[in-house]
């Protein structure tokens, strides 16, 4: 992982890097809190969280879907705060939080429309028009387990993977 | 030796002359040209006779002009991209190509193996069943090897393949199969209503047969009206053209697997280009547009070379501007004789008879006929065909028994046309028999897909274009909405009768009925003589159908020779259905990037880089790499440095990466209750900061994984797995959490790449970690006893979580950090460790001590023991229920004769003991009947000095002190074993709690 | 074969594994015949040739359980329902009757 490890790697076709230096929190809804769960994102956040695969942005936060009753909680990580000590406490009762920060690695792949070779290594549709700015996916791409969302302001996509599946995700990726 | 390209005619054909390309055919240089494919090449300079058959080693030629080909399969290219029956007759022309003639010796004009036609009593219809039964002893050195050297197809290369696949996906409403006539409408309909479309060809061009046949559309040649056709589909964003790709298969709900020969009419693969790429695609609908296949007729020596389907003689003539010979017999049995006629005088080939089997020919082909000085025969047949290596002339059995001798280099030879509808049955769909076309027709289809034009046996050119655009139309048109179908172009008329007529009766030669498999028309006689009546019976009987053609020239021939002797329908015959693949996939392209290194992921621990500078030896876990020791140098073995880094952990500290382990968190108000369902023991009743060792059943009572489960708020537990089953118990818990108690406040989150996990053990492990964790957390006995858990920061700030867990049976805790503070926290563990003299190890060490503690590995856990089998009985709460309880009661799992887990050492101290070795009592004879249970782990103890193992033996709990043989077949040895308690070291337990 | 998730969508069978029959229930483990009735929750299942309940499980998309109505026989899928929503159905239907 050591060469992907800093940052940007430049690729002839695709300006892929990864997103170093983040703070993610799993927040999966208490059994029957959903709705209140809602209300508490709103007041803290400006918005409901996602209720099927789609990523919203609040400020500085991308709260993106990560299965029924699940988001992922992403910010760039401010020095010396924990963000999943925080946001325990801003869903305290409502959700179960967990930090999640060393789990996954996360590619950004900077471009406003996925090339003809990444969008045909995808097992989903993701031509223009089928998979649009804001959509999520839970899959799996070449057998390795992967997370996608297209950003809000549709100027790229976000790539997350366990993080000891990375270096060969990041090969599947670079191929493309 | 052939003149340069004699046979081309020049005022036809699509080949570009401007792009002369040079090839070698067995050895021998020849020309062609760019549009060329190797058979049209070949048949260009007049070389006719490209293999040796199957099994009696007959010359033959080229049949076909497409993938059906029976006979004409070469090697093509050499070395390493050696590739074995190669289809002449689709393989591209490339400057530089080499192919060779496959199954001849020890040359294709000179074959002494063709003596194999004389033996042809000894090859008939099962052959292999009859002949070589006795003695069996025979059979591999023998029988085997002779039948492999006479009879086979091409060779593969020996190296691995140089090339690259490649993997893809698309999507789309309308897929579109075959870009004929048909295809082209339905495409255009369909992308002009707008609908995300995709057309696949096999071929390197569109068209289909409008290259092959001289049509006029719309006042336009068939080949300009395909190029006005594809250049608006290649001007819709809506569109994607595929050629060089085949739709090998269809799966459900509208899948389909595709292979694009992206390189395969080249040389080597541009750089960064695959070979071949595997499409899967997925359709919302469906059409069908694969034309047809003409069939052959039966009859004596129709194999020769120069006999060939007339279809395939128009394709060379009018595609590739090739005459095929210079005199010709057509031998038809419908009407697409007189377009043969038109296509045969203009190539300037003489047609010395027409040989209709009907008994009155429609008026204008006997027309067609008397002007250009052709004798015609109705209702007459081709008998036999004369010559080797070239057919050189046709008897014909004319009517009223009269016979004729005529002269010719070629027979052009249609016996109708079987719909191309394998696709359409590849889910279970069957065809039906369509009398007046003598073939079966598409039948029931799957839920989007449609036929239309010949495919669908409708053979003008008229209704294959209406077809095409009304069913393109419709599949683009979702439910409800009416179908806007395009302007069909206006074609002239056809006459498109068909007679039925399968073979020959009085043939004085071979009849083939399936010439890729030497199967004759004896051969299928013999089958029904012998009961083999049902086509299922008669094609494993006799091998008609197998192989790389899959039948497509000989299946209906063979069901309808079988029906005439049986007396019956061919329908009630039986019918022709297909699997996938529709013509070969090459393994290869399956694979794609999962070979090599790429098969499959590999994971590395957090403390990979560490360990690799340090100079570990690795081991595959699953797909785990892991550091299995660490040797020193001067250490002769690794047996010496396990044995030293044992001794090291046990009178000082060692540390290994245990990151490995699957790792859940369990939380909500309900997650007590629900670990209480899940684990054999209590978890509701574990204090926070607190860890226990728990098992998992199975629901049928088998032990499935066990782990620790820690507590550290009361709504918040944190599970670790075994690393082999992380993604097994998450799913079952998920199954638990939902579907059996789906009330539970539950929620789990798998995080076990999170965490960098390593144990630290020894006497010194705490004053190791004293020096790691932060202050003011008191890490002493008392603060921090055996079984504690707690989160912590480490390393000066570092989020942690430390656990008094031992595995190894010495004073150990396991210590985790944020996966990416792994690196950090292995160097700094070690450089604090120097001053207790701290050792890595790796997952040798490991279970060297877990085997001197009697602990259970995967050995243990391995899907047949029960937790009382492995001594855990105990650990079973009788206060809950729990997965697997009721079942783990049953009389068969109680049952004290059950072998149970339980330790050995070897009565020899000095010889070694081996896993899977099996018990049998001390003088009883190595039987089956007399297998007491086997050895799952074993290890040398450096510090008992001998070889300890762990196995499961009936009622071993109670034979302790019992002598027993452990018997290993597989390395033949026999070794004397003491059963012993399985805590072969500090039983007790007395380091672990210091 | 497709199956629609309902969380993620149209997926391609190969994000998914499949379990069995979803229209068994696991038994009430207190009640006097519980040792039948585990053994027959265990082993003993339909060999149903028609459309029938099965639980499959979204393994590489959003790791829910589904109750998945499918021909046997043709592969056709009528209905995707999430196995807990049907299991909480299930409960209080049960508990209705009761």
């Amino acid at each position: 992982m050591s060469d992907i490890a800093n940052g940007l790697v430049a690729e002839k076709d695709l300006a892929i890097s990864e997103q170093a230096d983040l703070a993610v929190t799993h927040v999966t809804a208490r059994r029957g809190a959903k709705a209140a769960l809602d209300d508490a994102s709103r007041t803290a956040f400006g918005t409901t969280l996602p209720s099927g695969p789609r990523v919203v942005n609040a400020g500085g936060l991308m709260i993106v879907w990560a299965g029924p009753d699940q988001w992922l909680f992403i910010e760039q990580a401010k020095g010396g705060v924990d963000s999943s000590n925080a946001l325990g406490k801003t869903f305290q009762g409502l959700a179960s939080v967990v930090d999640v920060s060393d789990s996954r690695t996360i590619f950004r792949v900077a471009t406003s429309r996925a090339p003809e070779k990444l969008v045909r290594r995808m097992g989903i549709d993701f031509d223009e028009g089928a998979f649009n700015p804001g959509d999520v996916a839970i899959t799996h791409v070449s057998h390795l387990g992967a997370m996608v969302w297209r950003l809000p302001d549709g100027s790229g996509y976000d790539f997350a993977c366990a993080r000891t599946y990375s270096r060969d995700f990041l090969d599947w990726l670079r191929k493309a | 030796m052939t003149q340069f390209q004699s046979f081309r005619v020049a005022s036809l054909g699509l080949v570009d002359r401007t792009k002369p390309l040079d090839f070698t055919f067995d050895g021998v240089p020849y020309t062609g040209f760019a549009g060329d494919t190797l058979a049209s090449a070949l048949l260009a300079n007049g070389v006719h006779l490209v293999g040796r058959s199957f099994k009696y080693h007959r010359p033959r030629g080229i049949l076909t002009a497409g993938s059906e080909e029976p006979n004409a399969l070469v090697e093509l290219r050499s070395g390493a991209r050696r590739e074995a029956n190669t289809r002449a007759t689709v393989a591209e022309l490339y400057e530089g190509l080499e192919a060779k003639s496959q199954n001849r010796f020890p040359s294709l004009s000179l074959d002494l193996l063709s003596i194999n036609g004389l033996l042809s009593p000894v090859f008939s219809a099962g052959f292999y069943y009859k002949t070589f039964m006795w003695p069996a002893s025979f059979w591999e050195k023998l029988y085997e090897p002779i039948i492999r050297r006479a009879a086979g197809l091409g060779r593969a290369a020996n190296e691995p393949d140089p090339d690259t696949y490649d993997k893809a996906n698309a999507f789309c409403d309308v897929l579109v199969i075959g870009s004929g006539p048909a295809g082209l409408m339905a495409a255009l309909s369909a992308a002009r209503a707008g609908a995300k479309v995709i057309l696949v060809e096999e071929s390197f061009a569109f068209g289909g047969r409008l290259l092959s046949d001289a049509r006029t559309i719309d006042g336009k040649s068939g080949v300009e009206w395909v190029s006005s056709v594809v250049a608006e589909l290649a001007s819709l964003p809506n569109v994607r053209l595929m050629t060089r790709t085949t739709i090998f298969g269809a799966y459900d709900t509208g899948t389909f697997g595709a292979v694009e020969r992206v390189a395969d009419h080249v040389a080597v693969p541009a750089a960064g280009e695959p070979r071949q790429r595997l499409w899967h695609i997925v359709a919302k609908r469906t059409v069908i547009a694969q034309g047809s296949t003409e069939r052959p007729i039966i009859f004596g020596n129709n194999d020769r070379p120069g006999i060939m389907l007339a279809s395939a003689v128009r394709t060379y003539i009018n595609r590739f501007g090739v005459a095929p010979g210079k005199t010709a017999v057509v031998f038809s049995n419908n009407d697409e004789a007189a377009s043969t006629i038109d296509d045969l005088v203009r190539a300037g080939i003489e047609v010395s008879a027409l040989v209709d089997t009907r008994p009155v020919l429609p008026p204008e082909i006997k027309a067609k006929a008397r002007k250009h000085g052709i004798r015609v025969f109705e209702g007459a047949a081709v008998a036999d065909a004369t010559g080797g290596q070239r057919v050189t002339g046709a008897r014909i059995a004319a009517a009223y028994g009269a016979s004729h001798n005529v002269t010719c280099d070629l027979i052009a030879v249609s016996g109708g046309f079987n719909p191309n509808l394998q696709v359409t049955t590849h889910l279970g769909g069957r065809p039906q028999w369509l009398e007046s076309l003598s073939a079966f027709v598409p039948g029931t289809l799957p839920k989007g897909m449609t036929v239309a034009g010949t495919a669908n046996g409708s053979l003008s050119l008229a209704a294959c274009l209406r077809e095409g655009a009304e069913a393109g139309a419709a599949a683009a048109t979702p439910n409800g909405l009416e179908t806007v179908v395009s302007a069909i172009p206006a074609v002239d008329d056809e006459l498109t009768e068909v007679s039925a007529f399968w073979h020959v009766e009085g043939a004085k030669h071979k009849a083939f009925v399936d010439q890729q498999n030497d199967v004759t028309a004896a051969d299928v006689r013999l089958a029904e003589r012998e009961g083999f009546r049902s086509v299922e019976h008669l094609k494993r009987y006799t091998t008609l159908g197998m192989a790389t053609d899959q039948g497509k020239t000989s299946n209906v021939n063979g069901l309808a020779m079988m029906a005439e002797l049986t007396k019956k329908s061919i329908p009630a015959t039986g019918t022709t259905t297909a699997r996938p693949p529709y013509t070969p996939v090459s393994l290869g392209v399956l694979a794609g990037e999962h070979r090599e290194k790429h098969f499959k992921p590999t994971r590395l621990t957090p403390s990979h880089a560490w360990a690799k500078e340090r100079g570990a030896v690795f081991i595959e876990a699953g797909m785990w790499l892991r550091a299995q020791y660490f040797p020193k140098p001067g250490e002769a073995d690794w047996l010496t440095t396990v044995n030293r880094e044992v001794k090291t952990i046990r009178s000082g500290v060692g540390v290994c990466d245990v990151s490995t382990l699957g790792k859940i968190e369990v939380h909500g108000t309900d997650a007590g209750k629900f670990l209480d369902r899940v684990y054999i023991n209590m978890m509701s009743t574990l204090g926070v900061g607190k860890a226990r060792y728990g098992m998992m059943l199975r629901e049928d009572g088998i032990a499935m994984d066990d782990g620790t489960a820690a507590r550290f708020a009361e709504d918040r537990y944190f599970i670790t797995t075994t690393t082999a089953n992380a993604i097994k118990v998450l799913q079952h818990l998920e199954l638990c959490r939902q579907w059996y108690w789906p009330d539970l406040d539950v929620q789990l989150f798998p995080v076990s790449d999170q965490w960098a996990q390593y144990s630290v053990a020894g006497p010194r492990a705490r004053d190791l970690l004293a020096k790691i964790v932060d202050a003011p957390f008191d890490i002493s006995n008392e603060a921090f006893p055996y079984m504690a858990a707690a989160e912590i920061s480490a390393l000066g700030g570092i989020k942690a979580r430390i656990y008094r867990l031992s595995f190894s049976g010495e004073l150990a805790y396991e210590i985790a950090v944020p996966a990416r503070h792994g690196d950090l926290l292995m160097r700094k563990l070690m450089s604090e460790g120097e001053a207790f003299g701290a050792i890595p190890y790796g997952t040798e060490a490991l279970g060297v001590m877990r085997i001197e503690k009697g602990h259970v590995g995967g050995s243990e856990l391995n899907g047949t023991t029960t937790a009382a089998d492995l001594g855990l009985g105990k650990m079973a709460s009788t206060k809950k229920d729990y997965i697997g309880r009721v079942l783990s009661q049953r009389p068969g799992l109680i049952d004290g004769a059950r072998p149970r887990l339980i330790g050995f050492k070897p009565v020899d101290k000095s010889a070694r003991l081996r896993g899977g070795a099996h018990f049998i009592g001390k003088d009883a004879q190595p039987t089956a009947e007399n297998d007491q249970g086997y050895m799952t782990s074993v290890a040398y103890s450096p510090m008992l000095g001998h070889w300890v193992g762990l196995g499961l033996l009936a009622r071993g709990d109670s034979r302790i002190g019992e002598i027993v043989t452990a018997v290993d077949p597989v390395r033949g040895e026999t070794t004397l074993v003491e059963v012993v308690s399985a805590a072969f070291y500090d039983a007790e337990g007395a380091r672990l709690r210091v | 074969m497709r199956i629609t998730c309902p969380y993620c969508g149209e997926r391609g069978n190969d994000e998914f594994s499949y379990l069995g029959d979803a229209s068994v229930v696991r038994p009430d483990p207190a009640s006097p015949n519980a040792s039948e009735a585990f053994y027959d929750f265990a082993y003993e299942r339909r060999n149903v040739a028609g459309p029938m309940q099965e639980l499959w499980y979204h393994a590489a998309g959003c790791h829910a359980w589904l109750v998945v109505t499918r021909d046997t026989r043709t592969h056709e899928i009528f209905e995707v329902k999430s196995a807990q929503d049907v299991a909480l159905e299930r409960q209080k239907s049960a508990g209705a009757a009761q």
